[in-house]
């Protein structure tokens, strides 16, 4: 059983190294495990910078580029459902993507499959224009 | 009157204009180096130079300080801050920034304060501190700097980010090769702040998860 989107798979009948999900563009990013001790962790998959953290039991997938500049934003541990970038202190709300400080900014959220203890992101969604 | 004075080098694996826009680049101050300084104020700008006043920790004497400085570049190699401190010292920094390869170069900084003859006595702590701060602070600017120039070579843009990931596309295969970086001063500011506002660091202490 594949889990829907953003939630915790409770049973797996497949292992996931049985399911082909690069077909559907889905990338192993890590274990589930991975994000202990901090509840959050960030990885380069490819060209894409991702922090990955759990927030009211569900687990989420953020780009970790901050738009302004390029900074880390999954750098300080999250904070009151916040991350802050650490180069010039953007601030992100972590359930929207959303920057608190400018408007026009917003993180791009990663669609994600949680199996039997590894968190899979899919990078491509759209094809070229 | 005497001459301290301090001489640090180092090398990094971006091209010379990431390192003149990490210098360039005041409001990263009370971010990347949050543990340093709590606050600074642009006071002035225009094209190359500036004056900001900066608000910091020192580390081995670990005093608060302040200072006034004026940055400016003296040629495409060179960048010249003056700051002058509450106690009337100047300190004369000399930043040379040499490429050695396409994305390689090095930078020499050389650090000057005239002072009171008596106080020549001073130079292996002044020597002591320029260099842990060289030190800390680079530990701090050289993942920003590499990190800059790893999302520039895939085509970041400011106040923007990568087109493919917001589009959600796949990612042009031109992308992560070498990308010239046109340096243009002043760096664009946060467009939130007022100019003169002054920024502070939002906290002083944080749990880090890393890059």
């Amino acid at each position: 059983m594949v889990a829907a989107e953003g939630e915790r798979a409770e049973t797996t009948e497949e292992r996931p190294e049985q399911q082909d999900f690069s077909a559907s563009g889905f990338q192993r990013i890590a274990a589930v495990d991975e994000l202990d001790p901090h509840g959050q962790f960030s990885k380069w998959v490819g060209d894409h910078d991702i922090v990955v953290f759990r927030q009211n039991g569900e687990i989420k997938a953020l780009s970790n580029i901050c738009p302004h500049f390029g900074g880390p934003v999954g750098y300080h541990r999250m904070k009151d459902g916040v991350f802050t970038c650490l180069w010039h202190n953007y601030r992100f709300e972590a359930a929207t993507g959303r920057c608190l400080n400018n408007k026009n900014l917003c993180l791009r959220e990663y669609k994600l499959k949680v199996v039997d203890g590894s968190i899979w992101v899919r990078l491509v969604e759209n094809a070229e224009d | 009157m005497a001459t301290l004075m301090a001489k640090c080098s180092m090398e990094m694996d971006c091209p010379r204009e990431i390192v003149i826009w990490n210098y360039y680049d005041h409001e990263h101050v009370v971010g990347t180096h949050y543990k340093y300084y709590s606050e600074f104020k642009i006071l002035a700008e225009r094209d190359d130079w500036c004056l900001v006043e900066r608000f910091y920790r020192l580390p081995v004497v670990n005093l608060r300080a302040s200072s006034l400085g004026f940055m400016y570049m003296e040629s495409p190699n060179l960048i010249r801050s003056i700051q002058h401190g509450k106690l009337g010292l100047v300190l004369d920094q000399w930043i040379e920034i040499e490429d050695l390869e396409l994305e390689r170069c090095r930078v020499t900084c050389t650090y000057k304060m005239e002072v009171p003859a008596f106080a020549r006595v001073f130079q292996p702590l002044f020597e002591r501190t320029i260099r842990r701060w060289f030190e800390a602070t680079w530990e701090e600017d050289a993942p920003m700097r590499l990190r800059r120039w790893k999302v520039w070579k895939l085509g970041f843009r400011d106040f923007r980010g990568l087109d493919y990931v917001n589009r959600k596309t796949a990612n042009p295969a031109a992308n992560g090769t070498y990308r010239p970086y046109p340096i243009r001063l002043p760096i664009p500011k946060t467009p939130e702040a007022p100019p003169g506002s002054g920024y502070k660091r939002p906290f002083e202490k944080s749990t880090e998860v890393g890059y």
